[in-house]
């Protein structure tokens, strides 16, 4: 028979038990650490997954406010940050499909991203003016060939690659079984590799 | 590409990723170390990784926006100010001491609307008849005369003996001469008297007027021959009231 594994309180989960119960009372510090403590994750997903600052930013705060709003519904099934995760996804997909429906062009603010990184690159390792327009044309491409990917797959790639996230987490960031999370994540990388090719 | 590669290849986006286990990541590895092509294929998913992460990754650390949480916590404040939970709460908190007066003296109302309502539904009317009614009713005037008697094993009865005012008029002959004709004459006589001509009817009392009815009849009934004539069946006197005042005074006779 196979054993049952015993039910692991970690002291992570405990932490972010207490500090969602304190920000479920309405204390204001917990609120003000429950942000601090996840809003480098969240923009960052969000830019990733959005690929415009501004849009980004905007989403974390619709993403916070959303966890606020539904953290009564927090049962520690899963971890807070991969709770919070999946609200990213959700609130980003939502916002896609808002944009898809108004046709809007996707090119300025990659490109925006793009400049931003390079120039903030070019100012603190001071590499030389031709390296730095390669390096932002690199950049560039690789925005573009993961804004072309679907929704579903770049939210793969991104959890997986970036944010470092177990194929587990993937699953219950994006409410998919494991299974999927593999199929999305191959063909994100095929995508990426027809798209990027020899750099 | 070999049945293995294709088997294996099906891994290795898990072999990349750290995700395999036990027998498959050992055999996984064991082909990768003589299988150029799927060694190849491993280094080009390592390197779209690099590159996203070169790219858009950590390795850019970029500046977080400032205010972001300051931002969230005021709407978040404003939103709980707002809404109508914590709208029921400050109301409660400003106007507790009149919710609670309000509450003491609606209660208060309520308890006495309800304690009237007991008492208007609760009183039991007695029964007129009843012995208790004799002396609650203020129409029993004191000095009223009152017997339970029954009739040769019948149900006992409450019959009033005197009306509590002060007689008028002469007092009935004795029962036991109901049928000398000569005394009931005179009795009827006396009661009529030739002194007070004639009386009207309705202004006599009614115990006169029934006392000269009753002569009447007897006399009526002897000048016929009927004899053995009794005003009233034998009856068994159990107990007398006298209404005094309020009260009911009872002696038992039996």
């Amino acid at each position: 028979m196979k054993p049952v594994r015993d039910l692991v309180w970690s002291e992570a989960a405990n932490a972010d038990w207490l500090l969602v119960q304190q920000c479920a009372a309405g204390r204001e510090e917990a609120c003000t650490r429950l942000v601090t403590d996840h809003q480098r994750m969240v923009y960052q997903l969000a830019l990733h997954l959005l690929g415009d600052p501004d849009e980004a930013l905007d989403l974390s705060q619709e993403v916070f406010l959303k966890v606020f709003r539904t953290l009564p519904q927090f049962r520690g099934h899963s971890t807070l940050r991969t709770w919070i995760y999946r609200i990213v996804v959700n609130q980003a997909s939502n916002r896609q499909r808002w944009w898809r429906r108004r046709r809007r062009a996707l090119q300025v603010p990659l490109d925006e991203v793009a400049v931003a990184q390079s120039e903030a690159l070019a100012l603190r390792s001071a590499i030389q003016p031709d390296r730095v327009l390669q390096q932002r044309e690199t950049q560039a491409r690789v925005w573009r060939a993961l804004n072309a990917l679907p929704f579903d797959q770049r939210a793969a790639i991104v959890l997986r690659e970036i944010d470092g996230l177990s194929y587990e987490e993937i699953a219950a960031a994006l409410g998919v079984a494991l299974g999927t999370v593999k199929s999305r994540l191959a063909r994100a990388r095929e995508g990426l590799r027809l798209a990027l090719g020899a750099l | 590409m070999s049945a293995t590669c294709h088997r294996v290849r099906e891994a290795l986006d898990a072999y990349v990723d750290g995700e395999l286990r036990g027998a498959d990541l050992r055999r996984v590895s064991r082909h990768l170390e003589i299988c150029r092509s799927c060694a190849a294929e491993v280094a080009a998913r390592r390197e779209i990784g690099q590159r996203l992460r070169d790219a858009i990754g950590e390795s850019y650390p970029r500046p977080m926006p400032p205010g972001l949480a300051a931002g969230v916590v005021a709407r978040v404040r404003a939103e709980s100010y707002f809404s109508w939970r914590a709208a029921v709460g400050r109301a409660v908190e400003d106007w507790h001491w009149v919710i609670v007066g309000g509450g003491a003296v609606t209660s208060t109302c309520l308890a006495m609307l309800l304690g009237g309502v007991l008492l208007l539904l609760g009183t039991v009317s007695p029964n007129a008849a009843s012995l208790s009614s004799l002396g609650n009713n203020l129409r029993s005037s004191p000095g009223a005369l009152y017997a339970e008697v029954s009739q040769r094993g019948g149900d006992v009865m409450l019959v009033q003996v005197a009306t509590g005012e002060d007689a008028a008029g002469p007092q009935p002959t004795p029962w036991n001469r109901a049928d000398d004709e000569r005394a009931l004459v005179d009795a009827l006589g006396q009661t009529l008297g030739e002194d007070r001509g004639l009386p009207h009817w309705d202004a006599m009392p009614d115990a006169e007027r029934r006392y000269v009815e009753w002569l009447f009849d007897s006399i009526t009934r002897v000048r016929r021959g009927e004899s053995g004539v009794s005003p009233v069946a034998p009856v068994t006197v159990h107990r007398l009231h006298l209404v005094a005042n309020a009260d009911v005074i009872a002696k038992g006779l039996d």
